[in-house]
């Protein structure tokens, strides 16, 4: 495992903004321009080639929103957590579909629920929630019950 | 291990074979017809919707559309506490909830560097591959009446009811258990539970044999299913199928042997792997893995000792779970301690995450856990496995009949409650 | 010795009735033969949304089996039932499909809601869900239970075949439909399809050119 985040520090020097252990796993916090560029390298050289999850986490109080990946390998079962922490304000990060083509869905779920937006994906758009709906549920303003949830949710019929 | 036998596999003589090539080579210059399958259809498992673009009765491109039963379980599960959560996690994976709280509860164990005691985990297995028997058979009930085989749909229930009846026994509920408990379970098992669990799973085998009987060399069952959506080993791989999906084409890969939780690196059993990835393989994969789970229990239950106890006995470990009831209702000191634990319950460390995957019945039931240095997650994501592997369908759909998409959709194993979530 | 031989101290209008019944001849209502009719042939839309769905196949299935009181001819097709089972979260994105498919049910027709998600929601109480789906359509029968059991749910379909003798058929009459929240102002009156029945006379499509949601439940 180490060597692996060795060789990304080496060829990725600006990269990797922190690398934490907890409960025996890795976590490489990399910076979100070069994030792609990390998990190509992961997936290609690497053997990382299973993407187990795409999460998100947002710290309202740090104004980020976190965008984490877990590339694993079947082979030889290593597995690392890759984060990359965004700006609330403006949450885009480059897509990783063509990287692995489960991130897909993976990604569109982060968008629907999370409102991170990632560049160059193929379809881009809500899949958990209808097409009309408005705001980020999982984000930490968004009211668990009220009046603002679900807003502008019309019928169909009366969609102009 | 491998699946097939040559009992179980009939060579094709090609009659009656529906030649796909020659229906795609007879070229009549039709109209490519839109079709909408769902939300509401019998044989898409609830109420997951496809938007099949068909020309005549080949599939020319299938769009899953999801979230007809988003319920937001993500956002709810991070507005109460980790022990709260529990209940909601039985409404994921509705098929199999004792073991999607067993996981959550290991998820929050590992957060908070928690280690349950031995008994626990060999509970906790039997549990688990209780769960994954319970749901494959239900699988079998389900997939066979999309097929047609009606009448497996009722040999298969009447075994899926004994589990039922096990799991009142265990939990007190016959489907929605909510059994897992933070640190442990809910509650012991009854004097006897555990001859009765081992008698019940011993006669499983026959009754799936029975089932396999009137199906896997059954002409119908095998024209349909043979040779339909099949993918290969690198589509699931990069599509992230899990679970007996991914076995089916022929990975062998399985959390319980990668990643040993509970102690399952303590079992002896084979991971069933397909070859071709059709349904015919999955179905065959599926099979066989009830059988290794029945193996499973029975080593477990031998290493069961009923006199040992369910929680550690420390001090620092009692913070953690509930007090047994009937102690909470007669003495003060228990009805304070349930007080503090209800109220306050594990802490989890600030900022600290983690990730902790089981192997589901359906694949790999993940949790993302991000502590809030309170007794709430801060974000708590579940990586579901069914949500992950409907991803695959248009690949494996692409190109067959209609009729087909049945038995695929079928053949995944999707439950929408946890693709929704 | 033939039934001749039996002899039972009857007045003279039960030996005339037990006449016309050895002569084959059943006196009774019309009405109450039809209500006899329909109480024992309902035909079931099993709408399973989500837990509360394997509930409702255990029902069907083996042990126990519903198959005992007239009520096992499932179908998936609304147009061919008369008893919708709603069994699980009604989310709000489903809703549409859910109010559409009980107005392709032609008239008479029943709703069991099964279940704590459909009766009020639930558990869950989030942006997605709608709190009880007799805001959506209007409900006969409640079950609690998350999910009930489905003794319970058997116990739901009787009470439905109690509420068809109830009822008693008449030509040409429409029947009372169950309970219905949906005219609260605060949730908005449900939207009435132009192909489908009419359903309530509010809303009514001829009387205002165009189906209408009343505006509050769905979006303020």
């Amino acid at each position: 495992m180490s060597e692996v985040i060795q060789e990304i520090a080496r060829k990725f020097p600006a990269a990797v903004k922190e690398v934490a252990e907890y409960a025996g796993e890795t976590t490489l916090v990399v910076e979100p321009g070069q994030a792609k560029a990390v998990l190509r390298f992961l997936k290609e050289s690497a053997g990382f080639n299973y993407l187990a999850d795409i999460s998100s986490a947002h710290w309202p109080d740090e104004g980020r929103i976190d965008v984490v990946y877990l590339p694993r390998s079947l082979k030889t079962g290593e597995q690392l957590r890759v984060r990359a922490p965004l700006p609330v304000e403006n949450p885009v990060i480059e897509t990783v579909s063509d990287i692995w083509r489960t991130a897909d869905w993976l990604e569109r779920e982060v968008y629907d629920l999370m409102g991170v937006r990632f560049g160059g994906h193929p379809n881009l758009s809500r899949i958990l929630l209808p097409e009309d709906f408005e705001g980020y549920p999982l984000r930490k303003e968004y009211p668990m019950e009220g009046d603002d949830e679900w807003r502008n949710y019309l019928p169909p019929e009366e969609k102009p | 291990m491998t699946i097939h036998d040559d009992q179980q596999l009939l060579p094709k003589d090609g009659a009656g074979d529906v030649n796909r090539a020659d229906v795609e080579r007879l070229d009549l210059n039709t109209e490519l017809v839109t079709v909408n399958m769902g939300p509401q259809h019998p044989a898409t498992h609830g109420v997951l919707r496809l938007v099949l673009t068909l020309d005549g009765e080949v599939v020319v491109s299938a769009q899953p559309q999801v979230g007809y039963l988003h319920r937001g379980i993500e956002k709810i599960a991070e507005t109460l506490t980790l022990h709260q959560a529990i209940p909601y996690t039985d409404r994921m994976d509705y098929l199999s909830p004792i073991s999607n709280n067993i996981g959550l509860a290991g998820a929050v164990e590992k957060l908070i560097q928690f280690q349950v005691t031995e008994k626990c985990r060999v509970m906790r297995v039997v549990c688990c591959e209780m769960a994954r028997i319970s749901s494959h058979i239900l699988w079998l009930a389900t997939t066979a009446l999309d097929i047609g085989a009606a009448t497996v749909y009722f040999y298969a229930f009447t075994e899926r009811e004994k589990y039922y009846d096990l799991f009142e026994k265990m939990t007190g509920a016959r489907f929605t258990v909510s059994y897992g408990r933070i640190g442990g379970l809910a509650r012991d098992w009854e004097p006897g539970l555990a001859e009765e669990i081992l008698r019940v799973v011993r006669e499983t085998p026959k009754a799936i044999k029975e089932c396999e009987n009137l199906l896997s060399r059954n002409r119908i069952w095998i024209e349909r299913n043979q040779d339909v959506g099949p993918i290969s080993a690198d589509d699931a791989i990069d599509l992230g199928l899990s679970g007996p999906n991914l076995r089916a084409s022929g990975v062998e890969w399985d959390i319980r042997k990668a990643y040993p939780y509970f102690g399952y690196d303590h079992y002896d059993f084979e991971i069933p792997v397909g070859e071709h990835g059709d349904c015919y393989d999955r179905y065959l994969v599926r099979m066989e893995e009830i059988r290794q789970s029945v193996k499973i229990i029975e080593q477990a239950l031998k290493e069961y000792d009923p006199s040992l106890p369910l929680f550690p006995q420390d001090e620092q470990s009692r913070k953690i779970f509930l007090p047994p009831k009937e102690r909470v209702l007669t003495k003060m000191e228990e009805l304070i301690h349930q007080f503090i634990v209800a109220t306050e319950g594990p802490k989890t460390p600030l900022g600290k995450e983690i990730y902790f995957a089981i192997e589901a019945p359906k694949g790999e039931l993940g949790f993302y856990l991000v502590g809030s240095g309170t007794n709430v997650a801060h974000r708590c994501h579940f990586r579901s496995p069914s949500f992950v592997s409907l991803q695959g369908l248009p690949i494996m759909v692409k190109g067959q009949m209609i009729a087909d998409v049945i038995a695929t959709v079928a053949s995944l194993d999707p439950v929408l409650g946890e693709v929704d979530r | 010795m033939g039934s001749d031989a039996v002899s039972l101290d009857l007045d003279k209008k039960t030996r005339e009735d037990l006449d016309l019944i050895k002569s084959g001849v059943v006196m009774g209502t019309v009405s109450k033969f039809i209500d006899m009719a329909r109480k024992n042939s309902l035909w079931p839309m099993p709408f399973g949304l989500s837990c509360c769905a394997i509930e409702m196949m255990a029902m069907v299935a083996s042990r126990y089996d519903l198959a005992r009181f007239g009520a096992e001819a499932m179908r998936f097709t609304p147009r061919q039932c008369d008893l919708m089972i709603v069994a699980g979260t009604l989310t709000k994105k489903m809703a549409y499909a859910a109010k559409r498919i009980y107005d392709q049910m032609p008239e008479p027709k029943w709703v069991i809601a099964m279940g704590v998600c459909t009766t009020t929601g639930g558990m869950f109480n989030a942006y997605s869900v709608v709190q009880g789906i007799d805001h959506i359509i209007p409900v006969d029968v409640y079950v609690p239970g998350c999910p009930p059991r489905p003794e319970a749910l058997i116990y739901a379909v009787m009470k439905v075949q109690d509420l068809v003798m109830k009822e008693r058929w008449e030509p040409g009459k429409r029947r009372l439909h169950g309970h219905y929240r949906g005219r609260d102002p605060k949730y908005g009156a449900l939207p009435v399809l132009e192909s489908g029945p009419k359903v309530l006379d509010e809303g009514n499509p001829e009387e205002s050119g165009k189906p209408t949601w009343r505006k509050g439940y769905f979006g303020g």
